[in-house]
């Protein structure tokens, strides 16, 4: 009767359905279901990634692209992406990748040997796990970071940080850098504007810190929606506190896209602001970025002033490190430092 | 003793038509809960037969995950 036949359905749905553990949203999915990300599948009681090897894009990039400017300057970094994501901002930039089902995006058999040998290939120092969310092809950037670091070459993740705890231990054993965004510092702009939550990405970042991987943090500001002063000082004081002052933050420029092509970009007095409120709440190394030639591009020496390394857009202008020192004050500056090989 | 005749008539109707009511719940629900396990049935049905047109449309893989266990909620909503 209809007892007997509720408990059949929740037995059945009990055997088959699985839970993702991977990120926040630990999606319970039933038989054949996807989850949020649209890459992960439950076929039989088992879930499966369908981007193993997969990738839909491949690109050789600066590595002040990603942006990471404390991080091997001006080397070039073979860059990766599969299609999906786990969060869905209304900004994104890359959304053509990573708001569409794998199967309809333009996928190449890129396997992690073949990764690391064209890495290699094209003179890269490190690989990036980038333009989409490297956590969703988790298994990917495991297989090919154990592979890239066996040989010599780097990892980077460029990432919303949106993942649980133990696959991010995990993958922070054979990650060399990231740069994590933390769009804003405001559970509301989260979930209304990105489908997800804040804390699990504060609790990332400074797991990140913690294991020792070289972490840069950026913030894109868009208009209107996390551009106030009150919010850019909470969002530079939780940094400063839990990230540390020598741990770089870069305000991003916002260009219209998505669906968000009714705001304009964001104007560059705003980031000039937002860079001011970094460094009077004492942060040694704020950036802004998307915008060429502001003061904000450079890397200043936070004990004596010096202009450490010139940037002009992507491209290094000027290098005057000397080890990991100021040569006018010998301040040690926070980073993975290499003088460029040019 | 009218007044007696009175109350026990209308307790009377009050348990019959809560019987009545529960009967008809019952029997709904039955024919709900039946309609939802061949509903969910062809649900499952539905998705397999999309993932297998997905696979051979594009050019995916099919690698086992890391981190995920067997959910234990029944009626689990998906993501």
């Amino acid at each position: 009767m209809a007892g007997g036949d509720g408990r059949r359905r929740a037995g059945a749905m009990t055997t088959a359905a699985v839970e993702c553990e991977l990120c926040p949203r630990r999606c319970v999915l039933d038989n054949y279901q996807r989850g949020d990300c649209r890459v992960r599948v439950n076929v039989e009681g088992r879930l499966y990634t369908l981007v193993f090897g997969k990738a839909c894009s491949a690109h050789v990039d600066p590595i002040e692209k990603k942006p990471l400017f404390h991080f091997l300057p001006a080397s070039r970094v073979y860059s990766i992406a599969t299609a999906g994501c786990n969060l869905h901002c209304k900004f994104c930039q890359n959304w053509e990748i990573s708001q569409t089902e794998p199967e309809d995006a333009d996928n190449r058999d890129l396997e992690p040997e073949r990764v690391v040998a064209n890495a290699t290939r094209a003179g890269c120092r490190s690989i990036a796990y980038t333009y989409s969310e490297p956590n969703i092809f988790y298994e990917y950037v495991l297989a090919t970071s154990a592979l890239a670091r066996a040989r010599g070459i780097k990892n980077v993740t460029v990432t919303a940080a949106y993942v649980n705890e133990a696959p991010l231990r995990e993958l922070c054993r054979v990650t060399d850098a990231s740069n994590a965004d933390l769009k804003a510092y405001d559970d509301a702009f989260y979930r209304k504007i990105c489908g997800g939550r804040l804390a699990p990405v504060l609790k990332a970042l400074v797991l990140y810190k913690e294991a020792g991987v070289w972490l840069e943090v950026t913030n894109l500001i868009v208009p209107t929606l996390n551009d106030t002063d009150a919010g850019l000082t909470a969002l530079c004081r939780w940094h400063r506190a839990n990230l540390g002052a020598e741990t770089p933050l870069h305000f991003s420029r916002f260009f219209p896209m998505y669906k968000m092509l009714n705001l304009p970009p964001t104007p560059e007095e705003t980031l000039t602001r937002a860079w001011h409120i970094a460094r009077a709440e004492g942060l040694k190394y704020a950036y802004v970025g998307n915008v060429a030639d502001h003061p904000g591009n450079h890397t200043y020496c936070p004990g004596c002033g010096l202009t450490l390394v010139e940037r002009q857009g992507y491209a290094l202008l000027a290098y005057r490190l000397v080890g990991d020192e100021c040569p006018r004050c010998h301040a040690r500056i926070a980073g993975v430092w290499e003088p460029p090989r040019t | 003793m009218n007044s007696r005749a009175t109350t026990r008539k209308v307790v009377l109707v009050v348990l019959v038509a809560a019987a009545a009511a529960l009967a008809a719940y019952l029997g709904v629900r039955g024919d709900r809960a039946s309609g939802g396990a061949a509903t969910a049935a062809a649900a499952v049905a539905e998705r397999k037969r999309a993932f297998e047109d997905a696979r051979a449309r594009g050019n995916l893989s099919f690698h086992e995950a890391k981190y995920w266990r067997a959910a234990t909620a029944a009626g689990a909503p998906g993501p």
